[in-house]
């Protein structure tokens, strides 16, 4: 079986398309929603790595990291956060430094390019 | 046939079927506009709203083959942008443009995974609770329903009856976190710049029949029994578009099923729906762009159709919706299509 990843994302066919991709590769894959469903699940099953999306309903995906972060049970899953805020959108309060402020692992700005993604994920896993 | 009786018997019966959310858009403004074949207000409609940055939430479009109307259905957060669109057709004469309905609510459910069951018991449940429905339109995850404002919350509601999800155990669930969540991604629409438009990824179907049918309102929920019908033979839907008829007396659907199922279909139809007219155009292929924020920004239909209409391909029907763009093609033009789409946009690693 491969290693567990699971994907937070409220946009439905950003969570399919990746999944696809992922499980393409041999990973094994989670979906959840948004951010609260994305806590349960982390909290039912622990995965081996999480791809956080931040803009997402009930709970975002900064404040998601930060808790993840902040609790010793999850710590130390790592997590990329995957979002819209990039270069490609210059005006909005949600910033890179916010981004890295919550000590995620890595932090890709969409659009990302697939191979990246994958490459990125990969990379805590050798 | 069911009676009445038989038929809500049967739903109750039925397992609800687990899905992993909804998503909803109210307050969306939406025109349907319809040619006589020979006329396509496709690239026209598109270019106009991205020429004024107008946002698109939704868009649907029938090519009209057949002899048939071309219908072209789009959605956007306000009425504002139809309004010179409207006057400038008026004054052409060459389309009717239908009714401009200021304040419908878009409804998605997902993932559906192509599967008929979904739909079916999505447009069964709506349906048979005498809600009006003004049209469908499927994305690679999801399928979604437009309905007027007043019907939004007992559509949702309705939701419950045949689907379930994990994290909301009932309508008021839904309601409490939909509201807390309205103004999430108002900041970054409009926000966007990119010289060329990226794609997460372009996916697509081959060897699929495009199936056309006219139904009045008062039998969608057959329809939807139909596909009910259709899932039982294991058979998929991958691409479905429906929007109001000219004549505003029903709904105009527009689906591609694979070509290996086609017998099942016809038989399908002709049986559950002898007085319908069908039109079958096949093989056909559905190609599928998924990408940052593509329900939300503008001018990213505009380009797609555009690029088609340049490499003369005609796409038989379109829908763009939630986060994705799904277009229909002749098979002969499936090789062409993707030059067309690297023209304009940027496609990562290869098509799956």
């Amino acid at each position: 079986m491969g290693k567990y990843v699971l994907i937070v994302d409220d946009d439905p066919d950003m969570v399919e398309t990746v999944g696809m991709m992922l499980e393409n590769k041999g990973f094994e894959v989670g979906k959840a929603y948004d951010g609260v469903e994305g806590e349960a699940s982390i909290r039912q099953r622990r995965p081996d790595l999480v791809v956080l999306d931040v803009m997402m309903p009930r709970k975002n995906g900064y404040v998601l990291c930060a808790e993840l972060k902040k609790d010793k049970a999850t710590r130390d899953i790592p997590v990329i956060l995957l979002t819209a805020v990039g270069e490609a959108v210059p005006t909005t309060t949600y910033s890179h430094a916010d981004g890295m402020a919550t000590e995620a692992d890595d932090y890709l700005p969409k659009p990302v390019e697939s191979e990246v993604l994958v490459e990125a994920i990969q990379r805590f896993f050798t | 046939m069911p009676t009445d009786g038989a038929k809500e018997a049967g739903r109750v019966l039925m397992a609800r079927i687990r899905l992993g959310g909804i998503k909803a858009f109210e307050r969306q403004a939406y025109l349907t506009s319809a040619c006589r074949s020979g006329v396509d207000v496709l690239r026209d409609i598109c270019s106009r709203l991205a020429a004024e940055r107008i946002n698109l939430s939704l868009l649907t479009h029938i090519s009209g083959n057949w002899g048939h109307w071309s219908i072209t259905a789009v959605g956007t957060g306000d009425a504002d942008g139809f309004s010179s669109y409207i006057h400038w057709k008026e004054s052409h004469g060459e389309c009717t443009v239908g009714k401009l309905l200021r304040d419908v609510s878009m409804i998605s459910v997902f993932p559906y995974h192509q599967r008929l069951d979904v739909i079916g018991s999505l447009l069964s449940t709506v349906t048979g609770k005498g809600i009006r429905l003004h049209g469908l339109a499927s994305s690679p995850s999801a399928v979604t329903v437009l309905v007027s404002a007043a019907d939004f919350k007992a559509s949702v509601d309705g939701l419950f009856d045949v689907f379930e999800f994990p994290t909301y155990s009932s309508p008021l669930d839904w309601h409490a976190a939909y509201r807390d969540k309205e103004e999430l991604l108002s900041e970054i629409i409009c926000s966007y710049e990119e010289a060329l438009i990226k794609v997460y990824d372009v996916a697509s179907h081959n060897e699929l029949d495009l199936w056309k049918i006219n139904l009045p309102f008062s039998r969608l929920e057959d329809f939807g029994e139909l596909l009910l019908a259709l899932h039982h033979s294991e058979m998929r839907m991958p691409f479905l578009v429906s929007k109001t008829l000219p004549e505003e007396t029903g709904l105009c659907f527009a689906f591609c099923v694979a070509t290996g199922g086609r017998v099942r279909v016809k038989e399908l139809l002709e049986r559950r729906m002898p007085d319908r007219e069908c039109c079958l155009s096949g093989p056909v292929s559905v190609f599928f762009l998924h990408g940052p924020h593509f329900g939300d920004r503008y001018g990213i239909a505009s380009t797609l159709v555009t690029c088609l209409d340049n490499a003369k391909i005609v796409p038989l029907a379109v829908s763009c919706a939630v986060s994705s763009m799904s277009v229909v093609v002749d098979d002969r033009d499936s090789q062409r299509i993707m030059g067309a789409l690297r023209s304009s946009f940027l496609i990562p690693g290869r098509e799956r």
